[in-house]
């Protein structure tokens, strides 16, 4: 493990890819690029949030940090507090909550032994003693002790995910991926899980790793959010610095196109992007915004990705449209 | 973009001379559905008018959906109209069946519907091109060259890049965004007059859903249509509606302008819907509404929002109110309508 001082993680050039697969013997005859040499710390206590459309691999992303996926290059580094790594020593120290509660519990299973899962498997309580401890968890997430019993299609979708939770609490762990976690529940729904992780985290000092593609959400919810479009960052820093103050014009684009909760931002109003989000398979050259940039030129087809920092953390991509950001003059070509 | 020639010029003088005292569009009248013995949904009164957009909000279960297969007369096996009445054009439709509402053009021609997720409205196994010319079709419109240019044409009004080819492409073979375009197409190819769109943006993409959200706007100006939006989204609304109902647990408690609710809303459940946005400010505790929606089964007595209502008082679980206009001509299902309306 490297020492990272007050870090928790720390991505150095990290890069995903997914094979693809072809003809009868399902030979690989490519890659996809998922995620592209991203790099970011994450300190201990913070919430850190990935935003961006589908196919920007964000959920890719928390999937390496969770080593359910295979990173191509680059390394991730974890200071949790047990030193061996193996994916089983991971899990106690790295959790998820997914979007779709119903999807990720096991419909035959009670509650109480979808929480009690990892302390079985992990061999930390057993008996009655689990079965308090379970009990505890439902406390901590606010369920009724008469949901131990109860299997998942009897509670409502916020209770649903509140067991999702428990369950990736009862490891005591230090980071949480909460990857869309309350994307598919009501608003006052929401509201009432959010508040709900956001006092765990305080009580634990949880580290959260936020997904989602709701920037009101994230820019209440998050300390610092990156920005990702087609697996690579393209902004990072504190959210009211980059949700207030969008320095790349992908990050413009975004908060341009998220809709207002008022009358007066009518729909007409609204600059839009042109066209889809380009395959990852096939990626624009150069600055994977410019197919939809509305300040592209011919120079950004050879342009470089690389990240220009400020002194208090933040990074926006390079951009030929801000050119204080970096040298125009480099000239790098690949 | 210019004018479809779709648009029949009537349509166009009837929108400059647009008037409130026509009969509207779609007009609900204290609607209740039933699936069985289950009453999914109890008092239900709504009205759309041309070039007029409606937008109907509610978290899940609170009726809205199925409210919307009520007008179209998609409940299924063992759903039924129980009250009320559902009125297209001043005529009354909820009790017909599908026999006649076909003939009547009640199934496609005179309601077009956008639903949530394209890949499941849209038939795999045919090409776009054919699922157009079906709508097309009902409009009178026959002949092979006749229809592949119509139906170019309405592809290349919804703004997909060549129309010509997609018009053979399948499904499968475009993206989500463009999916959902094909599908507006074929709802607004019949030429309806009225377009239900049923959560059409909640699997998109932000900046997808802005794209797709402009262009039913558009569309339904240019031609003049009433637009009902369903959805649980309060930035769909106030992109997109004029006027809103808002709905909770099978019934309409609150309509008014897109301004009235958002600004200035009366009953406490949109109160306290709309704190329970996040407002995006950072670490700002949300003013959660606590509980959640009551299902059909267990409905509460009374008010069916008193056991969550912040301003509940006792009569509130013994008295049913009802959907009535305040001192101001406002419309609210509240027991302290009156005290509310003194306050705001």
């Amino acid at each position: 493990m490297s020492d990272t001082g007050t870090n928790l993680l720390s991505l150095q050039d990290v890069s995903v890819r997914y094979p693809i697969r072809r003809g009868f013997f399902q030979r690989v005859v490519g890659h996809v690029g998922a995620v592209e040499r991203v790099s970011f710390d994450v300190k201990r206590g913070e919430t850190l949030a990935l935003v961006g459309e589908s196919g920007c691999g964000k959920s890719t992303l928390g999937r390496a940090i969770l080593r359910l996926e295979d990173v191509a290059e680059g390394r991730i580094s974890t200071s949790f507090g047990g030193r061996s790594s193996s994916r089983r020593d991971n899990a106690r120290h790295a959790q998820v909550v997914f979007q779709d509660p119903l999807g990720s519990l096991d419909p035959r299973w009670t509650v109480g032994d979808l929480i009690g899962e990892g302390l079985d498997v992990h061999r930390i309580a057993r008996g009655a003693e689990r079965d308090a401890r379970v009990r505890e968890l439902l406390a901590q997430v606010e369920l009724p002790a008469s949901a131990f019993f109860k299997f998942p299609h009897q509670l409502s979708g916020g209770q649903q995910q509140r067991v999702a939770i428990a369950r990736a609490l009862a490891l005591r762990p230090e980071l949480i991926v909460l990857d869309e976690a309350t994307s598919a529940l009501d608003v006052s729904v929401q509201a009432q899980i959010l508040n709900l992780m956001k006092d765990l985290q305080a009580e634990y000092g949880l580290t959260y790793l936020f997904i989602s593609h709701d920037l009101t959400v994230v820019g209440q919810f998050a300390d610092r959010v990156a920005v990702m479009y087609l697996g690579r960052i393209m902004e990072i820093g504190r959210v009211e610095d980059v949700l207030i103050r969008p320095r790349h014009p992908y990050t413009k684009a975004l908060l341009a196109a998220s809709l207002k909760v008022d009358p007066e931002a009518r729909i007409e109003t609204i600059a839009l992007l042109r066209g889809d989000v380009p395959s990852p398979r096939n990626p624009p050259s150069g600055c994977r915004f410019r197919s939809r940039c509305p300040l592209a030129q011919p120079a950004c087809a050879e342009l470089v990705h690389h990240m220009a920092g400020k002194p208090d953390g933040r990074q926006t991509a390079a951009c030929l449209a801000n050119d204080d950001n970096y040298q125009l003059s480099q000239g790098k070509t690949k | 973009m210019s004018a479809s020639p779709a648009i029949s010029a009537s349509r166009e003088t009837e929108y400059s001379t647009r008037a409130d005292d026509r009969p509207p569009v779609l007009q609900v009248e204290e609607l209740a559905i039933c699936y069985g013995k289950l009453e999914v949904c109890s008092d239900v009164s709504l009205h759309v008018r041309r070039g007029e957009a409606l937008a109907l909000i509610g978290e899940s279960g609170s009726g809205k959906s199925v409210t919307v297969l009520a007008v179209t007369g998609l409940l299924g096996r063992g759903g039924a109209v129980s009250r009320g009445r559902v009125m297209l054009d001043g005529e009354e439709i909820s009790h017909l069946n599908i026999r006649e509402r076909r003939r009547r053009g009640l199934l496609g021609r005179r309601i077009g519907l956008i639903f949530q997720n394209p890949s499941r409205a849209l038939d795999p196994v045919f090409t776009i091109g054919q699922q157009l010319n079906e709508a097309l079709g009902l409009t009178g419109l026959s002949g092979k060259e006749a229809l592949r240019r119509k139906g170019a044409e309405w592809l290349r009004h919804v703004g997909l890049p060549d129309p010509e080819e997609a018009l053979d492409r399948y499904p499968h073979q475009l993206s989500g965004g463009q999916r959902q375009r094909a599908m507006i197409a074929i709802a607004l190819a019949s030429e309806p007059e009225l377009l239900i769109a049923d959560e059409p943006t909640t699997a998109l993409d932000v900046t997808i859903q802005a794209q797709v959200l402009n262009l039913i706007r558009r569309l339904q100006r240019e031609l003049n249509l009433a637009l009902v939006v369903v959805t649980h989204d309060f930035g769909v609304v106030a992109a997109m509606a004029d006027r809103v109902a808002v709905m909770y647990a099978g019934q309409v408690v609150e309509t008014g302008t897109v301004a009235e609710i958002i600004n200035a809303p009366r009953h406490p459940y949109t109160r306290a819907l709309l704190a329970s946005l996040p407002t995006g400010e950072p670490g700002a505790r949300i003013a959660a509404l606590p509980g959640s929606v009551p299902s059909a089964v267990a409905m509460p007595a009374g008010c069916r929002f008193h056991p969550r209502c912040p301003m509940a008082i006792g009569r509130c679980s013994r008295e049913a109110p009802q959907l009535q206009p305040a001192a101001d001509g406002y419309l609210l299902r509240c027991l302290r309508a009156e005290e509310i309306a003194r306050h705001v």
